[in-house]
């Protein structure tokens, strides 16, 4: 008996059956993992029927497609926040809280696919806005490309908890997010206030040293601060007694939200939205860089599984 | 303290029949239906009071569960009628039953949650605590009571099946059915058919009155039965081994389209291709009512049954009782009403820790309980099915001089078992 489950993102997607259900791994049906009888508990359209239709095969799979930079912005030395033009559906499809693409340079294999989130998508003129920053073999390879950029997509496991987040209305949600982590934050937020929830956030700029928060989304900060001081947890402290927090948004790097649930037992009892922070390689559960072990020891390959916990 | 919660899963025919014996014994009886209707295939079915059947629904009732029979009954559109192999049928209007058994649910003061899909179950040792459903809420309970049927969902449907034909329990809208006694750990028995692979098929479809010619609707709407004899070629044979239910499973009905009123058009066959359907006369224009691709193929069942005491309760399990299809190889309303009847009654003797009331084997409900509980355990027992209505089991009440339709007889036998209306004692 389990009080954890897990699911997969692409369930039931355009993307769904996949590599996983023709090698039966598949992270949702039973069928498809070798099993005898139904056991699962997704309530879309049958995942195994759908396979079988298919004539024993995957879906299409998302494709390398070359998009044009309309702005690479720097932000100091170290981000760069690039719009890029892209098909509309594709749009559409990254205007989701958690979507991410892969991107590259054209001139590189792809080794090179560095996972990224989206930070914003205008559904209307067709950009999409990614914060990258410049700190790895595969970043440097990106900085000082102007004209057009390698990407596939859309993937949408770029936060854990997305249950939790899509159900919140006309509630109190408090945003801990540091560095990087505010472009995931931004599509979160905008989705949180479609929904009439009321957002304090507390910001951390850490590394990169800037705040696109303000720019990006129409709250105003809580405080701006260094997350990992104690001042601050003990302002979160504070803040969280005194209001009725329904959810908890941590964008930050593990060791941050750890650090965080370390020091203030009442977010354990919050619902939480958490960044993943999973080294994510190919996004669909292939190559294994992703793996974490849930309670069991089962390995779980968080680039497409949400857990689902009571 | 409250009364003690009697929790039920599955709004079938036999979780209504254990929510209303439970509600009588005196227990606060909650039940959570996955879709947005009760009866779940009863809602398609309708055929009561046939052979064998009359007697188990007379015994019942003398037993004290009247009520859901008082129902169909009221609700037939034609009694007493005859078709092949069988006699004395009922045939209950499928198109307004369910809101009548809704009230009276309700009206007696069973709490139904529907659209709450229960997807799995927090036990201590051997004994449930509570239950969890989709959304992930808890339901705590004294004692629970599994009717979730042995049907679907579509990877079963498609695995051992045509694929799903869009049938009435719904599972791409509601979600599918969740074995409850497997996930406390109880493994489930798995029906066959005659050739050992695993399930059977739906036996009959409906087809939507409106689309079949005006003789037929009339020959329907005074006699109840339409007999349509079939060109040679269309007889196929082999259709009878894949279905659920065997007391169907006769020549005439591979030789002849037979019809049933039943509200739609019963069709007593697993499925039937359209195009040759509508190539018989007065079906030219005919359509599928249940499942939508009656044409293809229909839902499978049986593969979820849990082992179980003739008490009615899950073996291995302290306060899990179960019934319908869940507890054997059944086929039918009133063998799911019968089951349930029990297993609702005996959920309150579990809570007070009496001993479970068994039915005897001199009545016909007690040994079909019995009796398919023993040929379970053998391996053609799996590929038999067990219903008052026909096949093996009605050849055995009548061998054992179980089957009577004369009510003074079966109420003379309650009476000297001293069993009548026990189902009305008040335990709590």
């Amino acid at each position: 008996m389990a009080n954890q489950r897990w699911e997969c993102i692409d369930a039931g997607s355009d993307y769904c059956p996949c590599y996983l259900a023709e090698t039966m791994d598949c992270i949702t049906c039973s069928h498809l993992k070798g099993k005898e009888f139904c056991d699962c508990e997704w309530t879309g359209v049958c995942i195994y029927q759908a396979y079988i239709f298919e004539g024993n095969k995957k879906k299409g799979i998302r494709e390398d497609i070359r998009v044009p930079i309309i702005e690479a912005k720097e932000y100091g030395d170290n981000v760069i926040i690039f719009t890029l033009k892209v098909p509309h559906t594709l749009a559409r499809e990254l205007k989701q809280p958690g979507a991410y693409v892969f991107i590259r340079s054209e001139k590189y294999n792809n080794f090179f696919d560095i996972p990224i989130s989206i930070m914003d998508s205008d559904i209307n003129r067709d950009l999409i806005k990614l914060a990258v920053e410049i700190h790895g073999v595969k970043t440097k390879k990106v900085k000082d490309i102007k004209d057009y950029l390698t990407i596939r997509g859309p993937y949408w496991n770029g936060l854990l908890g997305l249950k939790n987040l899509k159900q919140m209305k006309d509630s109190n949600c408090l945003f801990l997010v540091r560095g990087i982590a505010q472009a995931p934050a931004i599509l979160a937020i905008n989705h949180l206030l479609r929904n009439n929830n009321t957002i304090n956030l507390i910001i951390d700029k850490g590394n990169i040293n800037y705040n696109f928060m303000k720019i990006h989304t129409k709250i105003n900060e809580l405080k701006n601060c260094n997350l990992y001081e104690k001042t601050t947890i003990d302002f979160i402290n504070k803040e969280i007694s005194l209001k009725n927090y329904d959810l908890v948004f941590i964008g930050g790097s593990d060791h941050l939200k750890d650090t965080l649930y370390g020091s203030i037992n009442k977010l354990n009892k919050i619902k939480s939205v958490i960044t993943n922070n999973n080294e994510i390689c190919c996004g669909e559960g292939i190559c294994g860089s992703c793996t974490i072990y849930d309670i069991d020891g089962m390995p779980i390959k968080t680039c497409k599984s949400q857990i689902i916990t009571n | 303290m409250g009364k003690p919660r009697v929790v039920i899963v599955g709004g079938g025919w036999a979780g209504c029949a254990a929510a209303i014996t439970a509600k009588k014994a005196g227990a606060d009886v909650v039940l959570y239906e996955r879709t947005d209707m009760l009866l779940g295939l009863g809602n398609v079915g309708g055929i009561m009071r046939n052979n064998g059947r009359y007697t188990a629904a007379e015994e019942t009732i003398l037993l004290g569960a009247n009520e859901l029979f008082e129902i169909t009954d009221e609700c037939s559109r034609h009694k007493n009628i005859d078709f092949p192999g069988h006699k004395h049928a009922s045939l209950y209007d499928v198109t307004i039953i369910e809101p009548k058994v809704r009230r009276l649910l309700e009206l007696m003061g069973i709490k139904i949650y529907f659209q709450h899909r229960v997807v799995d179950v927090i036990k201590d040792k051997n004994k449930i605590q509570a239950i969890r459903l989709q959304d992930d809420n808890i339901v705590k309970g004294d004692v629970f009571i599994e009717t979730t049927g042995s049907t679907g969902p579509m990877g079963n449907c498609l695995k051992y099946g045509n694929g799903c034909a869009m049938c009435i329990l719904r599972c791409p809208s509601f979600g599918p059915r969740v074995s409850l006694s497997y996930k406390a750990g109880v493994e489930d028995i798995l029906g066959q058919r005659a050739n050992g692979s695993f399930g059977a098929f739906s036996g009959s479809c409906k087809l939507n009155k409106d689309s079949l010619s005006e003789e037929i609707v009339e020959e329907l709407n005074n006699k109840g039965v339409v007999i349509i004899s079939l060109p040679k070629e269309d007889i196929n044979l082999d259709k009878l081994n894949m279905k659920v239910c065997q007391q169907y499973s006769l020549k005439e009905y591979a030789e002849n389209l037979i019809l049933l009123d039943t509200g739609h058009a019963k069709l007593m066959a697993p499925f039937y291709p359209l195009e040759k359907l509508r190539k018989l006369q007065g079906l030219e224009n005919a359509r599928f009512e249940d499942p939508y691709a009656g044409g293809i193929g229909n839902s499978i069942r049986y593969l979820s049954i849990a082992p179980r005491d003739n008490g009615m309760k899950v073996r291995g399990m302290e306060n899990l009782l179960c019934a319908g299809e869940k507890s054997g190889l059944f086929v039918g309303h009133t063998e799911a009403i019968v089951t349930g009847s029990l297993a609702g009654h005996n959920s309150v003797r579990v809570i007070l820790g009496m001993p479970l009331l068994e039915l005897p084997r001199n009545i016909a409900s007690g040994d079909l309980i019995s009796y398919a509980n023993e040929e379970i355990l053998k391996e053609e027992g799996l590929k038999n099915r067990y219903t008052f209505a026909g096949a093996s089991y009605f050849k055995r009440m009548k061998e054992l001089n179980l089957y009577s339709i004369d009510g003074n007889y079966i109420k003379e036998k309650l009476q000297r078992l001293s069993l009548l209306d026990i189902y009305k004692e008040k335990l709590i």
